[in-house]
């Protein structure tokens, strides 16, 4: 009788140890959440899928073993081929900060490169034309704006997407990010690199 | 109770019956409008290269008719913007509302949408115009 008694005091103690740890105390709540946190999906572009945009094409410009103190330009970006807005210029400042951080190749904006004057411009707005017409580039036209404003390549853009219906109302859309460095000096292609996300979007969402 | 009698009160029973479904009847709902796509309602921003505008038309006989006014649209927003920017007025319009010549405007890949509605159809359709070509034409109605 004493040891059935001792047993069920043993046994009321494990339990009320075990309720004790069950009850955690709540930690206090908080607006904030990680900024790498990927969020909820949506169709257009959001913050994290610039992350992992900037993050393809400055990897794989920096294991290509560019010069040190190599410039790049960032040219002209199309995006004419995907409906909803994509934010050039936040891509632009992150392959700025992540082009700082790596140290040896430096960035520039285009805005930057013209200021040196009307002529840059005007080339400048060639090369443009020619990459949003899809033409052949003109190799005088990359040289002289290379020496004018100083700079070794430039990055092309290109933005494109693709949407279908999923069952259940949902929606799958693929981006496809194609970019181009080319060398002002010599015309060619020094690297180019597709990136492509892929998102599956719950009906009513946007 | 003979026959006729109960073949009067099942008549009676079934007439209430009907007059009773017909009022639990449910009210006709009003026509749903159909849901948008996500670029009709936010267009795409300005970016380094196009701007963007969304044409829209309501009410026309076909799908065809519809979009192409949608685009007539489009064209209109973008000359308004371009006069408003040259601060030179809207006379400077041709009578249907666009600049002339008016180059470079096209309607972006997958971004028309046609649907029927009571009186016909309507469209949205979103066009990008080219910055570089805005500049050009505000110069030249400054007269630079």
């Amino acid at each position: 009788m004493k040891r059935l008694h001792e047993l069920t005091s043993w046994a009321a103690l494990v339990l009320v140890v075990a309720l004790a740890g069950c009850r955690t105390r709540q930690l206090p709540r908080t607006g904030y959440v990680p900024a790498e946190e990927q969020g909820v999906m949506t169709i257009g572009l959001d913050d994290h899928d610039y992350d992992l945009v900037a993050a393809g094409i400055t990897r794989e410009m920096f294991s290509r073993g560019l010069p040190a103190g190599y410039v790049v330009v960032l040219g002209p970006v199309d995006t004419r081929e995907c409906p909803y807005d994509v934010r050039v210029r936040q891509l632009q400042k992150s392959l700025q900060v992540a082009f700082n951080k790596e140290g040896t190749l430096k960035f520039m904006t285009a805005i930057n490169a013209m200021a040196g004057g009307t002529e840059i411009d005007e080339i400048f707005k060639l090369i443009q034309f020619n990459w949003l017409n899809s033409n052949p580039m003109d190799i005088e036209d990359m040289q002289t704006f290379g020496r004018l404003a100083r700079v070794n390549g430039i990055l092309f853009g290109r933005v494109s997407s693709l949407e279908r219906p999923l069952p259940g109302g949902m929606r799958e859309i693929t981006y496809r990010f194609v970019w181009e460095l080319s060398n002002t000096a010599t015309g060619l292609l020094e690297v180019s690199h597709e990136e492509k996300i892929r998102k599956n979007v719950g009906r009513g969402v946007r | 109770m003979n026959r006729r009698e109960v073949l009067a009160m099942a008549a009676a029973l079934l007439a209430t019956g009907a007059v009773a479904r017909e009022k639990r009847e449910k009210p006709e709902k009003p026509e749903k409008p159909p849901e948008l796509p996500p670029w009709a309602v936010s267009p795409k921003q300005t970016d380094s290269v196009y701007f963007y505008v969304v044409g829209s038309a309501g009410d026309l006989k076909t799908p065809l008719d519809a979009r192409e006014a949608a685009y007539q649209d489009a064209l209109q927003k973008i000359s308004r913007s371009i006069v408003t920017e040259a601060g030179v007025g809207e006379k400077a319009l041709s009578p249907s509302g666009v600049l002339v010549p008016m180059e470079g405007a096209e309607v972006l890949p997958d971004c028309t949408y046609v649907h029927p509605t009571k009186g016909g159809f309507a469209a949205y359709v979103q066009v990008s115009f080219p910055i570089v070509q805005k500049r050009k034409i505000i110069a030249r109605l400054q007269g630079k």
